[in-house]
């Protein structure tokens, strides 16, 4: 019976162990389910020495009323109950006279022997940290869609394109493989990536942290990292649709030399290119040949040279 | 008719302390000009670009000197292209 005793509470410690330690509840902080534990612990530990200091003392009791020698009391009074918190446990082993006791002693011992394993198993359990709540979201990305039908100029404030420019670049970019995984944890909407992307690609320095997009689009911080890498690659693969040289036999090209012609005079239809130069800034001064970076404005920036076509 | 302003060719990456006249040798318009811009067409520029039979920036101030008024009346216009 003492044996199906100490079963059921090892299980019983068990088992909230792993319900509180490993698979923790959303309202349980960890690292007060641990301190908890240990109490509980203790306080068993501290319950089963009251209980052998009682038998302890029964069985005085037993062996002075059994015996008429009474002269050897002393001695065993002295006989101290083991410190509850730090039982001995080779202490215990010191055998008592009657076999009936030895048995619930026996019982006793292998109790604290496994709560002792059982505190063991929870000091040196690591569990990572959980915030006691998650973070808030408070996406304010259904702004945009109040932006586009009432107020367009803050679309583009934030995005830094019109809506209508917004639609047709998610019109070419939707069909786009990256967007398309076979993943059963589906992707952010295309529209919510592409304005994540537009918002981070229009601003510059502390003004588009990751963290104040993330808190923007209440999503994580890693989730901006993703929607951008994928946006840009979907858009890279446009690039030969958007950038080249027109053939000067073209139709765009006589609009073109159409159009100078119109803003200046016949002799100069021909010149329908323009070339100018300018520098983006970089973040900081690049770690290789940082130096070389230091432009006429005293910045540190990368140069970018543009020809087009009117 | 405001036309569209298609991006024919760009350069990135030179480092910012180069000039924009050398960065423009690495484009492909300087190294193509023949075949990309044949039959008397040109680029307009702006006054840090060398001057070419294609590529057409205003005229520079010479040192102690001034533009005549008809240098002038050619940059004027060519700001408004």
């Amino acid at each position: 019976m003492s044996h199906h005793m100490t079963t059921k509470i090892s299980e019983l410690i068990r088992n909230q162990c792993y319900e509180t330690e490993l698979l923790p509840g959303p309202t349980m902080p960890c690292q007060s389910a641990r301190t908890e534990l240990l109490n509980d612990l203790d306080q068993a530990m501290l319950g089963l020495s009251q209980l052998r200091h009682t038998l302890a003392v029964e069985e005085l009791n037993e062996l002075l009323s059994g015996s008429s020698n009474s002269d050897s009391n002393s001695d065993l009074m002295i006989i101290t109950p083991p410190s509850p918190l730090t039982p001995n446990i080779s202490d215990l082993s010191e055998s008592s006279s009657s076999a009936a006791s030895d048995g619930r002693t026996n019982a006793i011992i292998q109790l604290q022997v496994s709560i002792l394993a059982l505190q063991d198993e929870i000091r040196q359990a690591r569990v990572l940290h959980r915030p006691d709540e998650p973070p808030p979201r408070a996406s304010q990305l259904h702004l945009l869609v109040h932006f586009e039908a009432h107020r367009p100029h803050l679309f583009r404030q934030k995005l830094r394109v019109d809506p209508e420019i917004f639609d047709d670049i998610l019109d070419l970019i939707s069909d786009h493989p990256i967007f398309h995984n076979q993943s059963n944890n589906p992707q952010l909407p295309v529209a919510i990536q592409l304005a994540i992307f537009l918002n981070r690609a229009g601003h510059y320095g502390n003004a588009i942290s990751l963290e104040d997009v993330a808190q923007w689009a209440g999503i994580s911080i890693g989730s901006v990292v993703n929607c951008t890498n994928r946006v840009m690659g979907a858009l890279l693969d446009q690039h030969d649709h958007f950038v080249g040289f027109p053939a000067l036999d073209s139709q765009d090209a006589e609009h073109a030399r159409d159009f100078v012609q119109s803003q200046t005079c016949s002799e100069w239809r021909n010149g329908i290119f323009a070339i100018d130069g300018s520098t983006i800034d970089l973040y900081a001064k690049p770690g290789f040949h940082g130096e070389v970076f230091f432009d006429r404005k005293s910045k540190y920036s990368v140069g970018c040279q543009v020809s087009l076509s009117f | 008719m405001p036309h569209n302003l298609l991006i024919v060719d760009y350069s990135l990456g030179h480092p910012g302390s180069v000039h924009d006249a050398w960065a423009f040798r690495s484009t492909r318009v300087y190294e193509e000009h023949a075949t990309l811009l044949q039959d008397d067409h040109w680029i307009w520029a702006d006054s840090a670009y060398p001057l070419e039979t294609w590529c057409i920036p205003p005229f520079k101030k010479p040192r102690n000197g001034r533009l005549t008024k008809d240098q002038k009346t050619f940059n004027y216009h060519l700001s408004k292209v």
